[in-house]
């Protein structure tokens, strides 16, 4: 047998390189996949070398180790090396940088990832670390059953983070190599067993209950009925919401970003056919608003981010409507009747005026965005709609917070050019911000521009080849696009006029069926939102009406002399929904975080009850086998109807015992003899030795001393026995004596033989009746 | 092997809750067999198992076959016995030409009664020893062999008690087969217990060098009992304990031996009864009133060895009768009482 093993080291090289292969889909090049094929070649090879010099297992997996990182230092640390060949703090420096960034990258952009330098060395490491794992379990340490858990980590960690299903080819590839690891392994073991093993006199297998082959049969239908039967009563997962993919709900950090290239994840959800309802809502309204779910504020480098997180609690009153008191408008309600957007995601139309959330707590950003600290299956709220006029379109009042800071004025360097040319040509020289904001809106929502999921890439006009530009330049020029895009072009436009702007997300208003709005995850939306001094942030809405429908009547440019934003909400479809939302005063801010955060550890109780079920039954599972193991001890001590029979019910209990940490009798011996082997297998000394005499005295004496001989108690004498016994063994014999004695697999299978036997017993039964 | 003798010691009340003749007759049974015993010990060096299964055959009411090469001192064991019983003793020198009524013993007609008058033969003693048994003719070892079984003897129509205790020690060469007539093995049967003597250690070969160079020990020999306490030992044997469990077990180990597929022949019921009354022996010497599977399984070679004929397969494997014996009392369950 060669002991350097080349053919496992083969299988398991393959297995984490196939596992690796979903990442594939993960990132947007694949510069990584050469230097981690390398990386794993190296840690086979020297894995091959070491093993074939010496039989130390952790001497080979630290020479792999050395290896790994010697390769992983040569193939992107050149320049930080000493004399160009060994690593040093030099090196681990510039690739703490390196990971930096790439936890950056993965961070904010949403899959595929762009494929960048410290991407690509973090991806070398991880793959070569899951190669290292994988071949010392599988192949130093020959556990191959154990390295499964190694490449399932591995597989896990790409299948969760793109966000769709992954090929099952990604699964089989590596499943199959791990089952041919598992085979030569096993093959191998059992050619190492030699030739003419005897089986015992009696032929059959020893194990009362099931045997080893019979448990191996069970336990394979029983997987095989998990597997076809737990697919089969779950029905359907939520789907993957618009603002999961978003702002890639990552509340722990409160980052979130959306991305304007040809696959964000915005496009996944307006692609998303599930018919299955995010939101269902009642309003007293009839013409409702989109629903707010977050406020993306910076855009930088093709991305929408914010960088502030909903960290105050509020209650939101009549007060917190910052629009002047003189503007028209009317309250309505808003009730939700079924919510499957997770927390701290909430949909809420805008600007607030109350809001019934049970005792759940609203927190709100810096900018105005709210979240929720745990998911509502109802709540309700009652908004404003303003009806403004257009001499409510000031320009002299406050600026919104953040303005002086530049927060809503940034626009990326790339577009700009493009950008004001589309401006110059559209918007006067001396217009009103109203003005602007509705020119840009009927440019945007012109025949001009087609509403498409699918994002061309746009042709150079003079050598007809295709060009890459940025995001918005690409639209810009394509003039093809959906929400997101319009939105960003919209608020881009703006900024250049010097307008505040920035990006809301959420969804649409839903389709009405019987009273009901739904909103499914394709009613995705995101649009921009305009400052207005006298109005707050005020919804505008670029994107085409063959998707969103009209526009807010205030922000069309009036057809004739009569002003337009002077009509009733009802009248028409086009509604006037200014959104001005302001964050509240910090004096009021104490009193409801008090009164709203005071859950007390009932709260936690019920947040945490699937958790709580969860270890309950994994401890009542686990305590399954003992406490049958201990009943049935139990029964057949009280089953004994005289001393003798207790006597022996408390000998069998104590062998049984002694038998769970593998000391037992040899077969066909007295209690005399199986006390000597015993107590020198269990090594017994002093007293828990005359504790073993004593009882072997006792059992010599029930079982073949005339009957009229009183007998002892040993129940005594058998717990100094086998504590004495189990004392002397490692805790891993203690814990599975303890966890799954025999006695209580026995119990069990007496039981399942019980439950054999009854239908067959009731059955001639009946036939005898 | 410590551990074992601790177990033994650990077990030394056993008979407070007895009836007290029971018990003071165990008593006598345990002091008068080992000073028996040790006074056999003393004159046949470093044997004191064969000693010990004599003494369980004569508790047992069993007879012995001491067989072995000429020279290690069979007679001598015989003797030794016979010399510590106060009782009478008869030593036969087996010869092809001894008859049957030198054995049983002859009606001679008495001319001054003017009737015919019972001589009695060599069989009529407390211990008999008997040596070659094997150089007598068939018809001669047969008269010995049914004496031994009835424990009586009828001479022209009278039946004549033997003596209590009878005890009957045969000695056999199984080298010099020339001019013998072998035992059948349905007369082996007959005897309890066989013992092979073996040749001494070195250091005990010394010893006996050392007290045998002299005069004979067994002139030294002063009796240790006698024929009526060694009757009263008997009686008080067969008071001991047998357990429903333990009969079973004596069953299924001779049961063993008719199944075992190395065995041609397997142990008779006979043997099952003389097994279980020297098992009972055996536990009286521990100083037991009932017996316990070691007991069995200790007397289990001598009692059954001798019974039993290998097939071919297990002689070409030069297996013995002891070997299949140690085998099979390690595949035998030792029967727990089942409720």
């Amino acid at each position: 047998m060669n002991r350097a093993r080349p053919v496992e080291t083969l299988l398991a090289a393959l297995a984490s390189f196939t596992v690796s292969l979903p990442l594939l889909t993960l990132f947007d090049a694949n510069t990584w996949v050469r230097p981690t094929a390398l990386m794993i070649a190296v840690i086979a090879l020297v894995g091959l070398g070491l093993r074939s010099v010496t039989p130390t297992a952790w001497i080979v997996i630290l020479g792999q180790a050395a290896a790994g990182v010697l390769a992983v230092s040569w193939l992107h640390g050149r320049g930080h090396l000493y004399f160009g060949v060994l690593p040093g703090p030099d090196t681990v420096n510039s690739f703490g940088i390196l990971l930096g960034e790439a936890r950056e990258t993965v961070m904010s952009y949403s899959v595929p990832v762009p494929t960048e330098r410290g991407v690509v060395v973090a991806i070398t490491m991880l793959v070569g670390l899951t190669a290292l794992v994988v071949d010392a379990t599988a192949v130093t340490l020959r556990a191959p059953a154990l390295a499964g858990l190694g490449l399932l980590t591995a597989y896990l960690t790409s299948a969760t983070n793109s966000g769709d299903g992954l090929s099952w080819h990604y699964f089989a590839l590596p499943i199959t190599f791990w089952l041919a690891l598992l085979a030569t392994q096993g093959i191998g073991t059992v050619r190492r067993w030699g030739t003419a093993v005897p089986r015992g006199a009696d032929g059959g297998e020893s194990d009362p209950v099931l045997g080893v082959a019979g448990a191996a049969r069970l336990l394979g239908a029983g997987a095989l009925v998990t597997a076809i039967v737990l697919p089969t009563i779950v029905p359907h997962f939520p789907t993957t919401f618009v603002a999961d993919g978003l702002g890639r709900a990552d509340n722990a950090r409160g980052g979130g970003s959306v991305t304007l290239n040809s696959t964000i994840d915005l496009r996944r959800s307006l692609e998303n056919q599930s018919q299955a309802p995010v939101i269902d809502y009642t309003t007293s309204s009839s013409t409702p608003e989109p629903l707010r779910v977050g406020i993306l504020t910076d855009y930088r480098r093709g991305e929408w981010r914010t960088q502030f997180r909903a960290d105050r609690t509020v209650t939101p009153g009549p007060g917190t409507v910052t629009a002047d008191p003189d503007i028209a408008r009317t309250e309505a309600q808003f009730t939700v009747q079924d919510n499957r957007l997770q927390s701290p995601q909430i949909a809420l139309p805008t600007p607030l005026v109350g809001v019934e959330l049970d005792d759940a707590t609203l927190r709100e950003s810096f900018t105005g965005a709210y979240e929720v600290d745990r998911t509502l299956e109802e709540y309700s709220a009652t908004y404003a709609q303003l009806t403004p006029k257009d001499s409510d379109f000031g320009t002299e009042g406050p600026t919104p917070p953040g303005w002086e800071q530049g927060l809503y004025s940034e626009i990326d360097d790339r577009s700009v050019e493009r950008l004001s040319e589309l401006v110059d040509s559209v918007v006067p020289e001396d217009s009103t911000p109203l003005e602007t904001a509705r020119l840009l809106q009927a440019h945007f929502r012109s025949s001009q521009y087609t509403y498409s999921l699918q994002l061309p890439t746009p042709t150079d006009p003079v050598s007809g080849r295709q060009m890459m530009a940025d995001p918005l330049s690409n639209f810009l020029i394509s003039r093809t696009g959906y929400c997101v895009q319009f939105a960003t072009a919209f608020i881009m436009a703006a900024r250049l006029k010097n307008i505040p702007a920035r990006m809301a997300i959420g969804f649409l208003p839903g389709t009405f069926a019987q009273g009901v709005y739904t909103v499914r995850a394709a009613d995705a939306h995101a649009w921009p939102e305009l400052w207005f001094p006298d109005l707050g942030w005020t919804r505008f809405e670029p994107t085409p009406g063959s998707r969103t429908g009209g526009a807010p009547s205030y922000s069309l440019i009036p057809t004739e002399t009569g002003p337009a934003a002077t009509a009733t909400p009802t009248a028409s479809g086009a509604v006037p929904t200014p959104t001005p939302s302001q964050r509240p005063d910090t004096d009021t801010e104490t009193l409801p975080d008090a009164e709203t955060t005071s859950g007390g550890p009932l709260t936690w109780l019920t947040d945490n009850l699937l958790a709580i079920g969860f270890v309950v039954s994994l401890v009542l599972s686990l305590l399954l086998v003992p406490v049958a193991a201990w009943m049935r001890r139990r029964r057949l001590r009280n089953a004994a109807r005289d001393d003798a029979e207790r006597v022996e019910a408390d000998w069998a209990a104590l062998i049984s015992r002694l038998g769970d940490i593998g000391i037992a009798p040899p077969s066909g011996s007295t209690p005399r003899q199986a006390g000597t082997q015993l107590t020198h297998d269990a090594i017994l000394s002093g007293e828990s030795k005359q504790a073993m005499g004593r009882i072997v005295a006792t059992v010599e004496r029930a079982r073949y001393a005339p009957p009229q001989a009183s007998l002892d108690d040993v129940s005594g004498d058998t717990k100094t026995v086998w504590k004495a016994a189990a004392s002397a063994r490692q805790r891993s014999d203690r814990a599975r004596a303890y966890l799954f004695p025999s006695d209580g697999m026995r119990q069990w299978g007496d039981l399942r033989a019980d439950l054999a036997r009854w239908p067959r017993e009731a059955w001639s039964r009946l036939r005898r009746r | 092997m410590s551990a074992h003798d601790d177990l033994h010691q650990t077990h030394t009340q056993p008979r407070t809750d007895l009836p007290p003749r029971q018990g003071a007759a165990l008593d006598q049974v345990l002091q008068v067999a080992s000073s028996l015993q040790s006074a056999m010990n003393s004159v046949i060096e470093g044997k004191p198992a064969a000693v010990r299964t004599v003494v369980t055959a004569l508790l047992a009411e069993g007879h012995v076959l001491i067989e072995d090469v000429p020279g290690v001192g069979k007679t001598m064991l015989a003797k030794t016995l016979a010399r510590c019983i106060d009782a009478s003793v008869r030593r036969v020198q087996f010869t092809p030409d001894l008859l049957p009524s030198d054995i049983t013993g002859v009606s001679v007609y008495n001319q001054d009664v003017r009737d015919f008058e019972f001589r009695a033969g060599a069989i009529f003693a407390n211990v008999v020893v008997g040596d070659e048994i094997n150089r007598a003719s068939p018809k001669t070892q047969s008269a010995l062999l049914e004496s031994m079984e009835e424990a009586q003897v009828t001479v022209d129509g009278t039946t004549y008690s033997l003596p209590r205790p009878f005890m009957v020690l045969a000695t056999q060469n199984p080298i010099e087969m020339e001019g013998t007539y072998p035992l059948p093995e349905a007369q082996r049967d007959r005897f309890m217990a066989r013992i092979s003597m073996g040749y001494p250690s070195a250091r005990s070969e010394v010893d006996m060098l050392d007290q045998h160079g002299g005069r004979s020990p067994l002139e030294d020999l002063r009796p240790v009992t006698d024929a009526a306490t060694v009757t009263q030992m008997i009686e008080a044997v067969r008071t001991v304990h047998t357990s429903q469990a333990l009969k079973q077990y004596v069953v299924d180990v001779t049961q063993a031996t008719r199944t075992s597929s190395a065995l041609r022949l397997g142990a008779s019921p006979r043997a099952s009864l003389h097994l279980l009354r020297a098992a009972r022996a055996h536990a009286a010497l521990a100083g037991r009133d009932h017996v316990l599977p070691d007991d069995v399984q200790s007397v289990t070679i001598p009692v059954l060895a001798h019974r039993l004929m290998l097939t071919g397969e297990s002689q070409l494997a030069h297996r013995s009768a002891a070997d299949v014996l140690t085998d099979l009392l390690q595949r035998v369950r030792v029967p727990a009482p089942t409720r």
